[in-house]
């Protein structure tokens, strides 16, 4: 879907700010960034959601509550709508926990406990493991390197990894990466399908126009799209 | 418009930064209690990411790609492979891609959906990376944004943009600089930026 989090060559959100550009800034600005993403990254391995339930649950947040908010309130709000959705914890809940918690502030750089506890080891392992994204399919790639290819129209408001800048263009095949999980069946439907996966190469004008091409210099732009997204052109 | 003032401020109007921190801090508890988390294994996390992940191993990359021809060759022809020999693979690192500059081609990183980054191999990305205003421009206009960045292009370098929209990775391989003649991987993992492998900046010769 293209909802808020679908900026790509949206005019109007402003400079790239300042103070982010600063190669001194921390990996996490303030405490509770760092333990959303680890709380993220648990209850993914634990079970209660996977990451694409996870990244559509950000693209229904509202227009300019996306915008205007901390990057980690973006993962704070579709992770508690997904524990409620999902009869793991309710809104309710949180807000009652809130109000009843002791005052109390986060630890800022926390240190890595002597000991793991299993749940720990389990999650040191899963960050160095990872878990691969590729998919065994006996469907034969419909496209190759060299194939021109033309983006389809998709305006489903379900959850894709199709910008919508790319909507309707036309590009060429750069690679072809073998099939990875489809983002659309394990968001809706929590189950892996193989869907072959291609580079593509876009030109600037085709996307942007020749006034803004021509201002840009030689540029292409890549994208990483998926078969079910490409018709032959 | 999101401006550092305003978010720095805590003043949005959507929750205060005090707002979020607390509701992060009643998600954690109630976590806890369905089982999901510990809070001694958030810490592990939150240490292996600010602490163990992060530029200095892209950079090992790097710099053993500048010294070792074969090592180079192989991370262009199988990133995945050649990063996973060194142990940088793992989570949001599993499928790997180099992208090497040269005189005439410099390549730089966006996810204009989200924020996809090569968590074991770069570490958390920059906020730069995951804000809005980055990843709305640098697919439209990117020799702009990287002269905001310090980054001045010869006017024949073509510019390739990869919108990582999917779950393939990338690391720019930045230029070797002049001047490093004799330097050993280690000494030039010293000077290779987080932002060069992500394409914003270029690897300076030693002053």
């Amino acid at each position: 879907m293209h909802g808020p989090h679908d900026v790509g060559g949206r005019d109007g959100l402003g400079p790239v700010i300042e103070v982010f550009k600063d190669p001194d800034q921390p990996p996490f600005r303030y405490a509770f960034e760092g333990r959303m993403h680890a709380l993220t990254a648990m209850a993914i391995v634990g079970g209660a959601f996977n990451l694409d339930e996870q990244r559509h649950g950000i693209e229904l947040m509202p227009w300019a509550h996306y915008t205007d908010s901390n990057y980690y309130e973006h993962w704070l709000y579709s992770v508690e709508m997904l524990l409620n959705d999902k009869g793991i914890i309710t809104h309710e809940e949180i807000d009652e926990r809130v109000r009843t918690q002791p005052p109390g502030s986060l630890t800022t750089n926390p240190s890595k406990p002597a000991e793991l506890s299993p749940l720990a080891e389990k999650m040191m392992g899963v960050l160095w493991a990872g878990s691969p994204h590729n998919l065994d399919t006996d469907e034969k790639a419909r496209f190759a390197p060299g194939d021109t290819v033309r983006v389809r129209n998709i305006n489903v408001a379900s959850h894709n990894r199709l910008p919508g800048y790319l909507n309707r263009a036309v590009g060429v095949v750069h690679s072809h990466h073998g099939a990875h999980h489809d983002p659309a069946a394990s968001a809706h439907r929590q189950t892996d399908v193989p869907n072959h996966l291609y580079t593509v190469r876009f030109d600037k004008a085709d996307l942007w126009g020749s006034e803004i091409a021509e201002g840009q210099g030689e540029f292409y732009l890549y994208a990483d799209l998926f078969e079910s997204y490409l018709d032959a052109a | 418009m999101t401006t550092p003032e305003k978010l720095e401020s805590g003043k949005l109007s959507w929750l205060s930064l005090d707002d979020v921190e607390a509701r992060v801090r009643a998600l954690e508890s109630l976590l806890v209690e369905r089982g999901l988390a510990e809070s001694a294994a958030v810490d592990a996390v939150v240490s292996a990411f600010e602490n163990d992940m992060g530029p200095m191993n892209g950079a090992q990359v790097v710099a053993r790609a500048w010294t070792e021809p074969d090592f180079k060759e192989w991370l262009l022809r199988d990133a995945t492979a050649a990063i996973g020999s060194m142990g940088f693979t793992g989570l949001q690192s599993e499928h790997l891609l180099a992208v090497e500059n040269t005189d005439d081609v410099h390549n730089v990183i966006v996810c204009t959906l989200c924020s996809c980054y090569p968590w074991t191999l770069l570490g958390i990305p920059p906020a730069w990376f995951k804000y809005p205003q980055y990843r709305a421009r640098v697919v439209k206009e990117p020799r702009e944004v990287l002269k905001e960045f310090g980054v001045e292009l010869a006017p024949h370098v073509r510019i390739d943009v990869w919108d990582t929209s999917a779950e393939l990775r990338y690391l720019v391989l930045p230029q070797r600089p002049s001047g490093t003649d004799g330097w050993t991987a280690e000494q030039l993992a010293g000077i290779v930026s987080r932002d060069s492998m992500v394409g914003v900046a270029i690897v300076d010769a030693p002053a």
